[in-house]
């Protein structure tokens, strides 16, 4: 048995009297890419926000790499190593790009106090150039996010979680609203991204997450209707019937 | 980079410190006022702009400084050095105490609070009898001596050098926090306060800590205005006050430092000019502010992009044009 870098154990999440997520439990491999399928409102959205502590679970269980994260506030979480992109996109639309994945790497350098030094010193600046380098996204560093088109955006938005220095990332969606063109840049940055990252990417495009995933887990109204190798998944009839249409 | 924007500010200090030998008496009087608003109303975008934060209450700090240094001066005879110490100091202590509060409430209602703050410190200035000077304001403050034969704070060309010292310091200090982790969170904070609390940032500490710089630079000019014109009144708390450096805020262009700076002593010498005239100077402003949300939405700060864009298009118009 392979080590597990999250676990999510019997997750149960009620608003009111509507269960968003009825005793979900799934098991991501460490450096494996998790796909989570789902009809809208099947609870995809929840379960990455009860993950990140942005909603707290009635009962279940939340585990980083065997640790207990279940109510840590959502910040400590992240100096933990989970980072998460989000559906709709969430980046500081008056700094550049580089300012934004500096504004997100300085916490994990433990460089965000202090108001006597410059935020993108040497160091920080280098392994912000580095990153947007490495994404293919360096053209950019220097245009303020309102300036980037939808596209670029999405793709900037990788880059700020990656700043976090994440073992386990989680992706809303990565693709939603992207033309062709655009979503194949996005699947093959994601491809790209270093194999001992952990990724768990939400997703309709059914296309991009066969192209991605190894690893389905397919949620219906809340619950838990398949989990397996990907190309499993894909043949299950129950599976079939409710997402694929038969 | 860094290092261009402080040498902009000492070129801007030095061009500065030669109007004493340009201007007379009037116009170095000036200049030492347009200074003083100028550089409080730079002192304020650190929070309007940076952080997103409109207050209609700034005057309170500006006021409440100058009220403490009267007080130790007239009052008490203390050493003006002193008394400024105290009025700074006391100021610094009522935002520090105010600002956990304040910063709950955002947008509007932090503007709403922030007024409401403002007409308190206004009220009781004005009902505070004999102590306060109460509608009369405290006259006769003496101003600081330096010890130095060549530089005395009483003759009008002193004390402009004088001012223009401290606001050189100040602008350098915030310039350099502006650009720090704690300045770059501010803007952060503004785009996106819940991005930056799940990036782990203490969102609401950023918030009093831009605040307290905000009223501290208030309270120093506050201070400087106090021994400028050697008497503090209730006008110096009074809601316009914090409309006009608001104001200065929007027309220079939120965020941007040196626009701010620029209106806010423009605006001083503007209203100077029109009170001798007209008792409508808020319908000057107001007007002002129409004008400039108007046709530079940004603020005097975004002139140079306007311009170069405007100067741009014609051309690639052209080439397009040519183009077959």
């Amino acid at each position: 048995m392979t080590e597990s870098a999250l676990t999510v154990d019997n997750l149960t999440v009620r608003f009111g009297g509507i269960v968003a997520l009825a005793d979900v439990s799934l098991t991501v491999r460490a450096g494996s890419r998790h796909g989570i399928l789902g009809p809208n409102g099947s609870g995809k959205t929840t379960l990455f926000n009860a993950i990140t502590g942005m909603i707290m679970p009635q009962s279940g269980r939340v585990l980083l790499a065997g640790r207990e994260i279940t109510r840590l506030a959502p910040h400590a979480r992240v100096s933990l190593g989970l980072a998460r992109t989000f559906q709709i996109t969430s980046l500081f639309p008056s700094l550049t790009a580089r300012e934004n994945v500096v504004l997100a790497a300085l916490p994990a350098l433990r460089r965000h106090r202090g108001a006597w030094r410059p935020a993108a010193d040497r160091e920080v600046a280098e392994r912000a150039d580095r990153l947007l380098t490495d994404l293919g996204l360096s053209h950019l560093a220097d245009r303020p996010v309102v300036s980037l088109g939808y596209g670029e955006q999405r793709q900037l938005e990788i880059a700020v979680a990656l700043a976090t220095n994440p073992r386990v990332l989680l992706l809303d969606e990565p693709t939603a609203g992207l033309s062709a063109a655009e979503t194949r840049t996005v699947v093959s940055l994601i491809q790209r991204l270093p194999a001992d990252l952990t990724i768990v990417l939400i997703e309709h495009d059914l296309g991009v997450v066969f192209d991605l995933a190894e690893h389905l887990t397919v949620l219906a109204h809340g619950e838990r209707i398949a989990d397996g190798p990907a190309r499993f998944v894909r043949e299950d009839p129950i599976v079939k019937e409710v997402y694929l249409g038969g | 980079m860094r290092g261009r924007g402080e040498l902009i500010v000492l070129l801007g200090a030095a061009i500065l410190a030669c109007a004493p030998l340009l201007f007379g008496v009037y116009w170095t009087n000036l200049l030492t006022q347009a200074i003083i608003f100028g550089g409080a109303a730079l002192g304020l975008d650190i929070l309007v702009g940076r952080t997103g934060m409109p207050s209609l209450g700034h005057g309170a700090f500006f006021g409440l400084a100058g009220y403490g240094v009267a007080l130790g001066v007239t009052r008490w005879s203390w050493n003006p050095w002193l008394a400024a110490a105290f009025g700074i100091l006391a100021t610094i202590a009522i935002a520090l105490a105010f600002a956990p509060l304040a910063v709950r409430a955002r947008g509007l209602t932090f503007l709403t609070v922030m007024l409401a703050f403002g007409q308190v410190c206004w009220g009781l200035a004005t009902r505070g009898g004999e102590f306060t000077g109460g509608e009369n304001g405290l006259p006769g403050i003496r101003r600081p001596s330096l010890g130095l034969d060549f530089w005395d704070l009483d003759s009008p060309d002193g004390f402009y050098l004088f001012t223009l010292l401290v606001a050189t310091i100040l602008t350098l200090a915030i310039a350099r926090l502006a650009a720090s982790p704690v300045g770059l969170s501010l803007q952060g904070i503004r785009d996106n306060d819940r991005r930056m609390l799940a990036l782990g940032y203490n969102v609401a500490a950023r918030r009093v800590v831009a605040f307290v710089v905000a009223a501290a630079a208030g309270a120093v000019y506050g201070a400087l205005s106090a021994f400028f014109n050697g008497f503090v009144g209730p006008g110096s708390l009074d809601w316009r006050l914090s409309a006009q450096l608001l104001l200065s805020v929007v027309i220079g262009g939120a965020g941007s430092l040196w626009g701010p700076f620029a209106a806010g002593g423009a605006l001083h010498i503007v209203r100077t000019y029109l009170t001798g005239e007209t008792q409508r100077w808020p319908m000057v402003l107001g007007a002002l502010y129409v004008i400039a949300v108007l046709v530079l939405p940004g603020g005097i700060a975004s002139i140079g992009g306007v311009l170069r864009r405007r100067w741009r298009r014609p051309r690639r118009q052209a080439a397009l044009e040519s183009a077959p």
